[in-house]
This record gives C-alpha cells, structure tokens and sequence, in this order.
C-alpha cells in the first residue's frame, strides 16, 4: 500500500502562490520534471508558496489549503526562508532553492497520514451560520436577499437584453491560475459575461524596490541614472516577454509550445527563440485573440498606459527611442493600430525578435533609457517611483466591462501586468 | 456472438473493450502531450498508471452545497450513455451486441444526451467556474449536434437503412463511404472530437475557467470523469469505422480484429489531434456550425444523392 | 435489442460505482468540515451560492436548433426510402432542405447569431 502511494504522488500537483521575488523560483519549478502543473487547489498536492509571502495573506492562504483534498502539503521556497512560511499554515517543506529540494524527504511528509497537514486547520463552522425563526431552526427569511443555510443567492439585476436575471459576484481573484498572483478582480456577471468590473485590488504591499530586483533591475538601475549595458537590458526585456508568453499559451490550451518557450527561455538560444517565436505567432492564436478587449489610442493616452500595451493601441511611447546608443543601433518601437489583445501579444513578440536582434548587434554599448519590459520607469512628483505595471492597472476596471469569461481572462492576461512591481513606490 | 434474442456476453466483453481502449487513449494522450512539450522520457510510460492510482488515493471532498446525486451522477451517466451507445457498434456481422434497425438514430440519441451529463457536472458542484463551462458546453452542442446528425444521415443514405450493419454490408458491397463522402467524413471527425469536448473543444475541462467541471473535482470521481470522457472519445470514433471505413473489412485478419485495429487507429488519431490547436472561440465557432458547417452537410447529403441516383452501383446494386 | 441496451448500460453503471467505491476504500482519509469544503473562487471567500439563474446568450440558437432537428425527424425515414423512390425522393427533399436553408439564411441577416 505505502509503495503504491508512493508512486501514485510521485510526481505531486503543485497549486503555485507567488509571493515576493516568487516568479523566477516558481518558473524554474515549472520546468522541473518532479512536479507537475495541477488546475484548482482541490486536487493539487502541494500548494507552492514561492518567494516571500506578504503576512496579511494569512486567512487567504489558510482558507485556500483547507480546500486542498488530503494528501496535502506546504512547499515553501525562497531565499532565506525560514521553517514556518506563515503563522496559521502547517509546517511543510521549506527550501531556500529549486535545487535544494530533497524529494524523497517531501514525498515522506507529503504521505503522512498522522502530520498536520492531514488535519483540519480552521474550525467547523459554517460560513453563514444559519438563523431561523422556529424553535427547531425553521422558518426565516427567504432565498432572495436573506441568509439561508449557507450563503445567500444572488440578487436581480436588468439586464441588456431586459429581463431580470441574476447579478452574481464573482472573483477573477488574487490566485488564480495563469494571472498574475495578488490581483484581485471583483466582477460581476450575468451569464458568462462580465457587467462590470467593482473592485480592483493590488494585494502586494507597498514598498521601495528591493536590491536585485530581477529583470526589472536593468531598467531599474537605467533610472538611477546608471550606464547600463544595451545586452543586459535586452536581455532582461527578452526573458520577461517569454515568461509572459509562455502563461499566455498555457491560458490559450497550448502547454506544449509553453513548455518549451519555457525551457528556451533560459539559455536564451537565439536559433531555437526564433523558431519557437514563429511558431507562437500563427494564425491560430490571431484567430484567438483578434478583437477581443479593444483599447484605442485615445483611452490609452487618458488613462496613461505604459510599455507594449500603449504600443500596441498606437501609441509611440518608448524611451529608447531618444536614447543615443540605440539611435545608433537604428532601433525603432514596435507599434501596432489594433488595440486589441492580437496587438498586445504581436507588440511583444515582434519586441522579442528586435531584441534578439539588438543582443546580436549590441556589443558593448550603454544605455541610460529607463524602458523595462512593460514600459518605461518614472518619476512621480515627489520623487517616487511610477511603474509601468501600476499605470497599466489603470485599464483594467473599464476595459473588463461588458467581455466574456475567456476574453475577460485573456484580456488581463494581455496586459501582462506585474502585481510585485505596480505596488512598488 | 448471438446467444438466442439477448446476448448476454456481450456487455462484459464490451466494457473490457473500453477499459483497454481507455488505456491505449491515456498512453497516447501522454505521448502526444509530451511530444509537444519535448519531454518524453520514462515518464510518458509511467504517467497513466501513476495519474489513475493517485486519483484512486486522493481524497474525493466535497463542496459546501453541491447537488451530489447531479454531481456524481454526471460521470456515471456519462458512462452509461457511452456502453449504452456501444450495443449497436458492430464489430463484425456476428460480433454486434444487438443489431436494430434504428442503429444510428439509437447511437445518434446517446451522443446527444452526454450534453446532460456534461450540464449536471457544471451544475453538480454549486462553484461558480464549473456553472459556467457546463453552460458554455450546452452552446457548444447546440452548435455541433445538426452538422452530427445530418452527416449519419448522409452515410445511412447508400445503405438504404438505418442499421449500422447494413451500412457496413452495403460498404463492403461497394466502395468505403470516406471514399465517397470524404467531406462527411471530416466532419464527421470534427463532431467526434466535439462530442467529448476534446482538444480546441474543451470548453468543460477549460483551462481559462480554471479547469472549469475539474476544479472541484478529485479523486474517483475525477478519474471516472476523464474515464467517461475518454471513453466517449473512444466511442465516437468507433462509430466513423462502420460508418466511413468499411467496418471490419482488409484482408488476412477476421472481421472484428480489423474493426479495433482501426478503431485504435481512429480513435489515437484524434486524440493526437486535440494537441497543440489551442481553443476556438466559442462565439465564432457557433456562428461558423451554422452559416458554414451545417450547409456543408447539406452539400454532402445533396451530393451523395445526387451520386447514388445516377450511379446506384456506389450503393452496391 | 432495448434489453441488451439495458445491460450494456448497467455494466458501465457497475463499473462506474465500482470505481467511486474502490475510490472511496484507497482514499488517503477526509476532512468534512465547513471550511475545508468551500469552493474555489480564486482564493476570495464566495459571496453568493454559484446557483444562480444563469443568463445564456445563445437563446437565438436553441430556436433554430428546434426548427433542424424537426427536419432530422423526417430526414431519418426519407433516407431509409431514398433509393427506392428515386428522384421525387430528390426532389421533395431538395426543396424542403432549401426552405430550411433561407430560414438560416434569414435569421443570418436578421443578425441573430451574434452570441448575445
């Protein structure tokens, strides 16, 4: 029996919480063989927290592995964690890297029937605690508006069409596989498609960048009025794109050519980027993609769109363009008409091509243009820092209106937003 | 096979049947999957087995309120409805759990039904992502069942009958039907992947709903519902083999063997197919069915009319 | 024939409870309290039950869906007689299929099937 467990979870679910400086661990998790990618928390095994996790994530995390059907675990990854990633979560495993990992050890805890993990964490209570009117609990308000054993219904709302049919509230919420985690969209729907988008919440704290801050810190350090190399930029812009791109396929229910951007991805292999790239750029994902969540050039002037998003509604906001050792290199942005998410996706595609090109060209060149991969790093007025991903944010309330469930999901995922760096300050 | 009016070996045979076509779809869905990832290593052998016993050992948990007899009644019907479909699948004129005369009005109902199946796993868990993918299938279907009919239709044509047998008798008399109605039979093939919403179909299990009828589902129950799915898949791509390819007919081998040899061959392909085309998008692929697909059909039926009035040898007179 | 239906249907009804109860005899153990058992929204607590009266955008469809299969009800005999009755089978045929056909046509053109 233990040795058919074993080997029924031996290669466990991984349900992915990235947290803090998360996304390049839980990347290379991706790629590694002994895990595989699970859909919702219910039949994952090991619920992934990756990076440092905010401390007020605490209830959601804890509600969310409740959910988890036993076996279940905590994978904590991050450099310098320490053994307890959360008051409130069971210990777990905690590795300061991929490469530190001792499987055998996991897949020990992980199958502990007696650990615990395999109890229940939060009290049995319900959610709405029911309150009738009788003696023996019968009786009380109806379905429509009141409390019934459980969780209310959902209320009326007119509707385009005009009839009344029901408004129900729905997250588009802070961990929800392939977008980007600690976003919380509160939508409401009618059927599937989305009314109106209530509440958009960053979930990440707000902070100062921290020292190494990844892909970001070439730009980062562009800003400070450093002289960064042409390479490391490009570089840098290249990786986050095919990060983006890799999620993007994944949504769209191509994990095969995800899979191997992913694995290209990291010794940036010119050739095999190339190939891989027009493979990804086909006339399927146009047919995808094409018309879905329109912004045009003047929304994405008012709302004061950043990067490959402002490009993509034909905006020409690059500031590499004024830079002297690009103008040198004949660069040129990449700017598209439509808007839509098939302009998105072209804009940072044909962004990847340019910057395989420039990483060819370069040599040793420096830059002071401030141009991260989704658009350029600014100063507020007293002094702060705007990123483009906190810009970026700007278009999400009034572009969700009136979309459908999938266009909804890939119109956010189009906008390739960075929930760690748009609350950064 | 016939053992007096009911032929009671036939159904346990049959579910054997399934189970080992169920398997062969599983290690080929693994192949072709890891193919597209460039991963293929021992694993892709080791994957099914160790997918099917750890959902076997993973605890099934419930939803705070859900509709259990829908919930778990949806795997079960889906199954039931794919054996029940199976009774007229003739894999040789002796081998055919009861041959009716209404074979493909019979196969044609059950297929239909599986919509109800696919509706109560939405419905079942009472979570939102689930509620929308079960009523984004009902559209789905509303999309492919016309083209689905009228195609069988078209191939009951040459045969004068509505029996799956006949069909096959008057193939084998003359010419296949995927040589005479090649354009049925691509769109025969495009409604067998449909049917299980496999591949750019696969609206229920969707991966931007979160995995839609999946996420709340785990252990046996997950494992009966891909079970069931895959055995849908298996069983409408049966159906193109009688239908289209000439039942058991080849040479050297008996009848029932070339029938599963195609089957697996049909069925494989399919599966093979559901990789790497991403999503159609369901708005337009409904527009399409109808503006496009169903009078293709049409065409189909007036063509192999047309062929079979002035050339009554193409249905084997 | 309907009997063997029957029992080729209960075999992949034994078959499927027995795997839930296979299932249920290997699984690793349970929790059945409340909150292990809320569904998934994302990681946010759900606001209201999921059941809901659910707006379905393809309503155009279904009445179109209804007038076809009345056709695949008087398509099925007509093939069965096809080949005996010739070209009035043709005929007749061609022309009430053409006559669905400007129904799809119209409703085409009277833009019913956009997906709202």
């Amino acid at each position: 029996m233990h040795r058919a467990r074993h080997f029924a979870f031996g290669r466990p679910r991984a349900f992915p919480v990235v947290g803090l400086g998360g996304v390049e661990p839980w990347r290379e998790l991706l790629l590694h063989r002994q895990l595989s990618l699970g859909r919702g928390p219910r039949d994952a095994d090991l619920l992934v927290l990756s990076g440092e996790i905010p401390t007020d994530w605490g209830n959601t995390l804890r509600a969310l592995f409740e959910t988890m059907a036993l076996p279940r675990l905590v994978l904590y990854v991050a450099p310098g964690a320490d053994t307890d990633p959360l008051p409130g979560l069971p210990p777990g495993y905690t590795a300061s890297s991929v490469e530190g990992i001792d499987w055998t050890l996991l897949w020990e805890r992980l199958l502990d029937s007696q650990g615990p993990s395999a109890r229940a964490l939060l009290a049995d209570q319900p959610p709405t605690p029911w309150r009738g009117r009788g003696d023996h609990g019968q009786g009380g308000e109806g379905m429509m508006g009141g409390t019934p054993y459980g969780r209310p219904m959902a209320m009326t709302m007119e509707d385009p069409d005009q009839l009344a049919l029901d408004d129900v509230p729905t997250a588009l919420g802070p961990h929800f596989p392939g977008l980007p985690s600690g976003l919380y969209l509160g939508l409401r729907l009618q059927g599937d498609r989305v009314r109106q988008c209530e509440g958009v919440e960053n979930r990440f704290p707000s902070q100062s960048p921290p020292p190494g801050s990844g892909h970001r810190e070439p730009a980062l350090r562009a800003r400070a009025r450093e002289a960064v190399p042409v390479a490391d930029l490009e570089q840098a812009r290249l990786r986050s794109h095919l990060g983006w791109l890799a999620d993007l396929l994944d949504l769209c229910d191509r994990p095969g050519l995800a899979m191997r951007l992913r694995e290209a991805r990291k010794d940036l292999d010119s050739h095999a980027l190339r190939r891989l790239l027009d493979r990804a750029e086909s006339r399927q994902l146009y047919y995808q993609t094409r018309n879905i969540g329109v912004i045009s050039s003047a929304q994405a002037r008012q709302w004061r769109l950043a990067g490959p998003v402002a490009r993509a509604s034909g905006l020409k906001l690059d500031t590499r363009n004024h830079d002297p050792a690009y103008r040198e290199l004949g660069f040129q942005p990449v700017v598209e008409r439509g808007g839509d998410v098939w302009s998105r996706c072209r804009v940072r595609i044909r962004e990847c091509y340019q910057s395989l090109d420039l990483l060819d060209r370069a040599g040793d060149a420096h830059t002071r243009a401030p141009e991260g991969a989704r658009g350029s790093f600014l100063d507020t007025a007293g002094g702060g820092l705007d990123t483009p991903s906190a810009r970026n944010l700007a278009a999400l309330q009034p572009g969700l209106a009136g979309l459908e469930w999938h266009e909804a999901v890939l119109f956010v995922g189009s906008l390739d937003l960075d929930t760690e760096e748009a609350a950064w300050r | 096979m016939n053992y007096g009016p009911v032929n009671w070996l036939a159904p346990p045979l049959a579910l054997v049947l399934v189970i080992l076509g169920v398997a062969w779809l599983a290690w080929v869905n693994r192949l072709a999957g890891d193919l597209a990832r460039g991963r293929v290593s021992l694993e892709t052998l080791m994957g099914p087995p160790r997918d099917m016993l750890r959902d076997l050992h993973k605890e099934f948990r419930l939803t705070e309120r859900p509709d259990l007899a829908l919930w778990l009644g949806a795997p079960l019907l889906l199954l039931t409805l794919t054996m029940a479909a199976l009774t007229v699948l003739p894999l040789s004129p002796d081998w055919v759990g009861a041959d009716s005369s209404v074979g493909v009005v019979f196969f044609t109902a059950m297929f239909a039904l599986t919509l109800v199946a696919a509706y109560w796993a939405g419905w079942g868990p009472n979570s939102k992502y689930p509620l929308i993918a079960g009523y984004r299938f009902v559209g789905l279907m509303l999309a492919y069942e016309m083209p689905l009919a009228i195609t069988v239709i078209a191939v009951a044509l040459p045969a004068e009958s509505l029996s799956v047998s006949s069909i096959v008798a008057t193939q084998q008399a003359a010419y296949w039907n995927a040589l005479t109605q090649p354009l049925g039979l691509v769109i025969y093939l495009l409604c067998a992947l449909a049917v299980p919403f496999w591949g750019p179909f696969n609206v229920v299990n969707a991966p931007e709903l979160a995995g839609g009828a999946l996420v709340e589902l785990s252990g046996a129950p997950k494992l009966l519902w891909r079970f069931g799915q895959y055995a849908l898949l298996l069983t409408t791509s049966a159906f193109a083999v009688p239908l289209f390819f000439g039942g058991g007919a080849g040479p050297w081998w008996p009848a029932p063997v070339w029938s599963l040899v195609k089957i697996l061959l049909v069925s494989g392909a399919l599966v093979a197919l559901g990789h790497g085309l991403g999503r159609l998008r369901l708005d337009r692929f409904m527009w399409w069915a109808w503006v496009v697909l169903i009078p293709l059909s049409l065409l189909n039926l007036f063509l192999i009319g047309l062929l079979i009035l002035i050339w009554p040898g193409l249905a084997g007179k | 024939m309907y009997t063997t239906a029957l029992l080729y249907a209960l075999a992949g009804l034994l078959f499927g409870l027995a795997l839930l109860a296979l299932g249920r005899v290997l699984r690793f153990g349970v929790i059945t309290t409340e909150p292990a058992r809320q569904p998934f929204e994302s990681g946010m607590d759900p606001q209201v039950h999921a059941w809901n009266r659910f707006h379905v955008r393809y309503l155009n469809y279904t009445l179109i869906f209804l007038l076809f299969d009345m056709e695949m009800v008087y398509m099925y005999p007509w093939a069965v007689v096809f080949l005996d009755v010739g070209w009035k089978a043709f005929m007749e045929m061609g022309m009430f299929i053409t006559i669905l056909l400007l129904g799809i046509l119209y409703t085409w053109r009277e833009g019913a099937f956009r997906w709202d």
